[in-house]
């Protein structure tokens, strides 16, 4: 059988997940250089909203069932191991998120595979693959070799650009009737929303991001003025969430949302691998920290190393100017 | 005996059975602590009882009060002799003191006495009920005034009893020498109402027997008690530095610190029976102006309370006892919560400003040292523990990255570790790591350079010195940091230690065994030194106006006030001070730990902006002279909240020193 | 119900991480090791689930001698048994054999409960949690954030991190791996006292296990990443700083 790349696709009421589209790329790239077939699976427990989607794979499997609703990797593994035997994957793509970290362990286990997580790079070279992942919350990158047909990967979220995971036309899509026998050990019961205040984070084009340099909760007022002036809102760095000063929902990140907007001022913000990966795509990234050395200006398209209580004011100040000007 | 012997020994027997209850209580109550010895250094306790508790040396820091309590105090202590001779006269009619001759100067001694403390008492009345100052206005104020009339009768009662003698039989009462009862007498005489003396006499003295042995009974249940209990307190109080502190005995090792009443010492205990009630413990307390919960004056009187075992518990919500403690005796429970005593900037105000001696801090400091053994640590300071434990620096950084100040240094800062220095500088975390303070620490370096010190550093074999982790409680973690440091410091060769920074000094100078017989020395004393031997010199001199900010790690701790006068002196400056300068300086908030703990919830206003305040409030002054990097980062972040930017500049003392130079 | 807790040391990354001259591993002379933080969670997890079922905690102690030192500190902090599980630099970050190594033991041991960190900061292959769970024939969850166990039900009733901020409530069937992402509380202080006591009279039992590697993935380099694009950096002090901004806001029509 050619071995070719699976790609395990997650996906949330109805919608891929980003990071399916980015595994996409990833794969499309290897299937290109190493001749492979492409297979997306899908699992879920209603097939409509997948069958025709413009993905950049040579087939789209969706495996359809009860059971399927919500995640549990108990179901999931019930369904993907003899599905994945099936098909002899020469490489497995999973996420590096909470549903593919959960599904990994007891995959290479169940498969006799082994898994190289936090990848930021996956390539195929003969017999090997090759990925490139990130060791010690980003400071080190490790290189490693998988051999093919026992080679899964879990792709960092961000690390693929979404559009190349999509491609003109719907290929192939068949839908296989999928049972996770027996009582579940694991059981999905509800997802929880998080309370949103007034502000989603999310529809705001300009956001005054507040991170660990602001020292305190008091001086949050600037930060308001500021975003207030801009027409947007203020958002925050796990941390600063952790110590009450704003709401969850506020935060940006691994574990907070995901924000695009056209201006993101980082204020006081070092530049944690998990908050980057919830807001560099911004459009514009301005990042403000007294430490020059900072993470953050690698991500930031502009920066600068004065003491952000300094500046805010000041520049809440000449946008107001400039505004009464106009 | 007659009907009014019965009820004179009723009344005096009542009065001295009721204050032998009291005294007696408040001694079990005492006795509830741990020993402690008090027998050792007798000269120097006998010297502390009569510059403290007979001259009252440090009531007399307010002049007002010293003067009135002095008076009211001198009363109480020559006309002891004339209770004697009044209650004999109920039994014995028309005795007298069988001293002959020294009769006539005694009785001119009592009366001036009485006249004097009916003055202080009146004084003590208008300072209750006019002038009102807000330490006094507690909710004790009523009672004291109630005492003080008590007083006041005593001792009216007292003169008029002799002036109504006066008028009876000048002679037999010795008019002649009772010069204020004789002048009263006069008076009375003169506008005819000589014949009321006949009524006044016996019932002046029923007056004066009831409000005095009423007073004797009742005035041990209240914070009068001091007068019996303020003395000893000061004979027992441990002769030695303020704000020493001491290893945790291996004996409580399990559980260190103090949790109940019972886990303080008898003297520590006794503190709180000597308490007079003043406030100018809270008064001076960073953490209560900045509006925490913290107060010293309340520390004591409720401890007072729960040594009784008579606790209430504060109005906020109680917190569990500590197994098996009774809720009364608990102290987090019924003296100062948690947040309380974590609210402490351990700047030791109260300690310098008590009269009576007592010591405040080392019962929120043995209280942290509970919390920190049951794992109770305030948000944020178990960040910055867990982080000098792991690198030695409370800034989640390197310990490799301690000397990055140093990169680019002209001349290249030598290593204490690889060659023999005249002086170790000892730089200290915040100086080291802090983005604000670095700039200093590379200027000190300069100068240091400039006037021609011969220095080095421990590169990144230097830790935190440990003097704000041993004042947040964690005894373990300051034995870990000293022990690593004496390491570091063993195979140095040096003649002095200095350092920029007054906690470092303070644990330096007074924690670690001294370094191979040298001193430990704040930069300001060093530079001092160097100008007066003439080996510093200016070749300017700076015009301006600066005030100066005694940092609580020198000054109150340590003593150290003129050394740095005598340096801004030097460099030309005129120095204003702010009315709460030296001993009285006022915290910036930064101590006791505080810097690493997150902000209080209750907090009004931070105390570096109180400060700052108060600086900016001299006229024709722009600068604010530190010698602290703490004071540095605290002033100019209060500075820029407080919206004084433009008006007042907070400069290190280095800085103004490389501008003279 | 017993609860153990896999207490793994990791490179803190606080220290700079000195890559060795054989370009695949790290220089040990300039390692400073912590317990994973993930793990640090699971530990305080535990602790709770003790505190509210009188559950007994066996911590195991992943790593060379300062493991005993994380093991003195899970005792300190309440832990009722301490396994040192002694382990060389090259076995680190590679779980799968961990996880064989440590199935025997776990699986004799009879716990209700396995926690440990959903992520090491230093793992190369797949989590801990899901490779031991199949070699228990347990089920797994991980990325955590709550769990609570009815005891009756045999049951914990957990809730785990997705994107976005949202939870998913899930019941896990004990006996159960969990992969805990953030305990209810952050993981209690201990004073150094204490750990130093609990460190004098630590009795931990070795295990005799020894360490075994099975095929699995190896880094063959370590690099340091390339910090790619970097920002434009905008001089002067923060008026200067600001006025530059209003000008990139203008001419981007934000304003």
């Amino acid at each position: 059988m050619n071995p070719g790349v699976v790609v395990v696709a997650e996906h949330e009421r109805g919608e891929l997940a980003d990071i399916t589209l980015e595994m996409l790329a990833c794969a499309r790239e290897v299937a290109d250089a190493a001749h492979w077939p492409l297979t997306c699976v899908i699992l879920a427990a209603h097939a409509q909203p997948f069958q025709a989607l413009p993905l950049a794979a040579d087939r789209v499997l969706v495996l359809e069932g009860p059971g399927l609703e919500g995640f549990s990797p108990d179901a999931y593994l019930r369904v993907l191991v003899p599905a994945l035997k099936g098909l002899g994957p020469g490489l497995v793509l999973l996420g590096n998120t909470g549903v593919g970290m959960d599904l990994a362990g007891p995959l290479c286990a169940l498969l006799g595979a082994t898994a190289v997580a936090g990848c930021t790079r996956v390539q195929v070279q003969g017999s090997t693959v090759v990925c490139t992942s990130r060791l010690y919350g980003g400071k080190l990158l490790a290189q490693s070799e998988l051999p093919v047909g026992s080679a899964v990967a879990l792709l960092l979220p961000g690390s693929y650009p979404r559009k190349r995971g999509m491609q003109n036309g719907v290929p192939k899509v068949e839908v296989h009737a999928a049972a996770a026998s027996g009582p579940l050990r694991v059981r999905f019961r509800e997802l929880i929303e998080p309370k949103l205040d007034d502000v989603d984070v999310r529809k705001v084009p300009v956001l005054v991001a507040a991170g660990r340099g602001l020292q305190s909760k008091e001086n949050l007022g600037i930060l308001d003025d500021l975003a207030r002036t801009l027409g947007g809102a203020v958002c925050a760095t796990r941390p600063v969430v952790d110590q009450g000063w704003l709401p969850r929902s506020r935060q940006v990140g691994r574990s907070g949302m995901t924000v695009k907007p056209r201006l993101y001022l980082a204020l006081g913000i070092s530049g944690a691998p998990e908050h980057i990966e919830g807001m560099k795509e911004s459009d514009l990234i301005v990042a403000v920290n007294t430490d020059p050395d900072a993470p953050i200006f690698d991500v930031a398209h502009y920066g600068a190393t004065v003491d952000l209580l300094d500046l805010v004011p000041a520049l809440t100040d000449r946008l107001r100017a400039a505004k009464g000007g106009t | 005996m007659n009907a009014e012997q019965v009820v004179l020994t009723a009344v005096v027997g009542g009065g001295v059975l009721a204050f032998l209850i009291g005294f007696f209580r408040a001694v079990l109550a005492v006795r509830k602590g741990t020993p402690e010895k008090w027998w050792d250094q007798l000269g120097r306790r006998i010297k502390n009882v009569v510059v403290y508790g007979i001259l009252q040396r440090k009531i007399f820091r307010e002049r007002t009060a010293g003067i009135l309590h002095a008076f009211i105090f001198w009363a109480f202590v020559l006309l002891f002799l004339s209770v004697v001779e009044v209650v004999a006269e109920g039994y014995f009619p028309g005795y007298r003191l069988p001293f002959g001759p020294l009769n006539g100067p005694l009785y001119l001694g009592q009366d001036l006495v009485a006249a004097l403390g009916i003055v202080g008492v009146l004084m003590a009345l208008y300072r209750r009920t006019v002038s009102k100052p807000s330490r006094l206005m507690h909710e004790g104020n009523r009672a004291a005034i109630v005492m003080l009339l008590f007083i006041f009768a005593i001792l009216a009662s007292f003169l008029l009893l002799n002036a109504a003698r006066v008028v009876e039989d000048g002679d037999a009462a010795m008019g002649s020498w009772r010069l204020v009862s004789g002048g009263i007498a006069w008076i009375l005489s003169s506008v005819g109402w000589g014949a009321v003396a006949q009524a006044l006499e016996p019932a002046m003295w029923w007056l004066h027997v009831l409000s005095l042995f009423t007073f004797l009974g009742w005035f041990p249940f209240t914070k009068h008690a001091h007068i019996v209990f303020a003395v000893f307190n000061v004979f027992f109080r441990k002769p030695e530095r303020v704000g020493a502190m001491h290893p945790v005995p291996a004996a409580s090792a399990d559980s260190p610190g103090a949790g109940s009443v019972r886990d303080l010492t008898w003297v520590s205990l006794l503190n709180a029976f000597a308490c007079t009630e003043c406030g100018r413990c809270t008064d001076g307390c960073p953490a209560h102006a900045s509006g925490a919960s913290m107060d010293p004056m309340h520390l004591m009187t409720r401890l007072r309370r729960a040594a009784l075992a008579k606790a209430v518990p504060p109005p906020a919500k109680g917190m569990a006892a500590d197994g098996g403690v009774p809720v009364a005796e608990d102290l987090f429970a019924s003296v100062h919560d948690a947040a309380a005593v974590w609210s402490c900037m351990a700047c030791l105000s109260c300690v310098d400003g008590c009269p009576v001696l007592n010591d405040h801090l080392s019962k929120v400091l043995e209280m942290r040292r509970r919390l920190v053994s049951r794992g109770e640590v305030a948000a944020g300071l178990d960040g910055a523990l867990q982080s000098l434990s792991r690198h030695g620096n409370s800034f989640k950084a390197a310990a490799k990255a301690r000397a990055k100040w140093t990169r680019g240094a002209q001349p290249p800062i030598g290593d204490a570790r690889k060659a023999a220095v005249d002086v170790l500088w000892f730089v200290g975390d915040y100086a080291s790591y802090d983005a604000r303070c670095q700039a200093l620490t590379a200027r000190t370096a300069r100068v240091f350079a400039r006037a021609g010190i011969d220095f080095g550093i421990l590169y990144e074999d230097e830790w935190n010195a440990g003097n704000d982790v041993r004042r947040v409680g964690e005894e373990g973690l300051f034995e870990r940091l000293r022990d690593h440091n004496l390491e570091a410091l063993r195979t140095c060769t040096f003649r002095d230690i200095v350092t920029t920074d007054p906690h470092t000094y303070n644990t330096l100078r007074n924690e670690y065994p001294a370094p191979n017989g040298g001193r430990v020395l704040h930069y300001s004393e060093l530079l001092d030194e160097m100008i007066r031997s003439g080996q510093l010199r200016f070749s300017r001199g700076l015009g301006y106006k600066v005030t100066y900010h005694d940092p609580c790690f020198l000054g109150r701790y340590n003593g150290v006030y003129e050394a740095p006068r005598r340096v801004l002196e030097a460099l030309g400056v005129e120095i204003v001070e702010m009315p709460r300068n030296r001993s009285k300086s006022f915290c910036c908030g930064a101590g006791g730990g505080r810097i690493w703990m997150e902000e209080i919830p209750q907090e009004k206003e931070r105390p570096g902006e109180i400060r700052v305040k108060e600086a900016a409030a001299l006229p024709g002054v722009h600068v604010l002279a530190v010698a602290c990097p703490k004071d540095c980062v605290m002033f100019t972040d209060a500075v820029k909240a407080a919206g004084l930017d433009g008006s007042l500049q907070v400069r290190d003392l280095i800085e103004l020193v490389e501008e003279a130079l | 119900m017993k609860v153990a807790v896999i207490l793994r040391q990791v490179p803190d990354v606080v220290e700079e991480l000195v890559i060795a001259d054989d370009g695949r591993t790290l220089s040990e002379e300039d390692v400073m090791y912590i317990t994973n933080e993930g793990d640090e969670h699971a530990l305080e997890e535990a602790l709770l689930l003790k505190a509210r079922h009188a559950a007994p905690v066996t911590a195991f102690g992943v790593g060379g001698e300062e493991a005993k030192d994380a093991l003195a500190t899970a005792v300190a902090k309440g832990a009722d048994e301490a396994v040192f599980v002694r382990s060389t630099p090259d076995a680190r970050g590679d779980n799968a054999s961990l996880a064989a190594r440590l199935a025997g033991p776990l699986k004799t041991g009879g716990y209700g409960l396995v926690l440990t960190g959903v992520h090491a900061a230093d793992q190369l292959d797949a989590g801990l949690g899901g490779l031991l769970a199949v070699q228990l024939a347990a089920p797994y969850v991980g990325g955590l954030t709550t769990v609570h166990v009815d005891v009756a039900g045999a049951k914990a009733v957990v809730q785990k991190e997705y994107a976005g901020g949202r939870l998913g409530v899930m019941e896990v069937d004990l006996p159960a791996v969990l992969g805990v992402q953030s305990a209810e509380q952050p993981p209690r202080y201990v004073s150094v006292g204490k750990v130093t006591q609990a460190r004098r009279t630590l009795q931990a039992s070795e295990l005799s296990v020894p360490s075994m590697t099975v095929p699995g993935v190896r880094a063959r380099a370590l690099l340091r990443p390339e910090s790619g694009a970097h920002a434009k950096m905008l001089e002067g002090d923060a008026d200067h700083v600001a006025a530059e901004i209003v000008a990139l806001v203008k001419e981007r029509g934000l304003l």
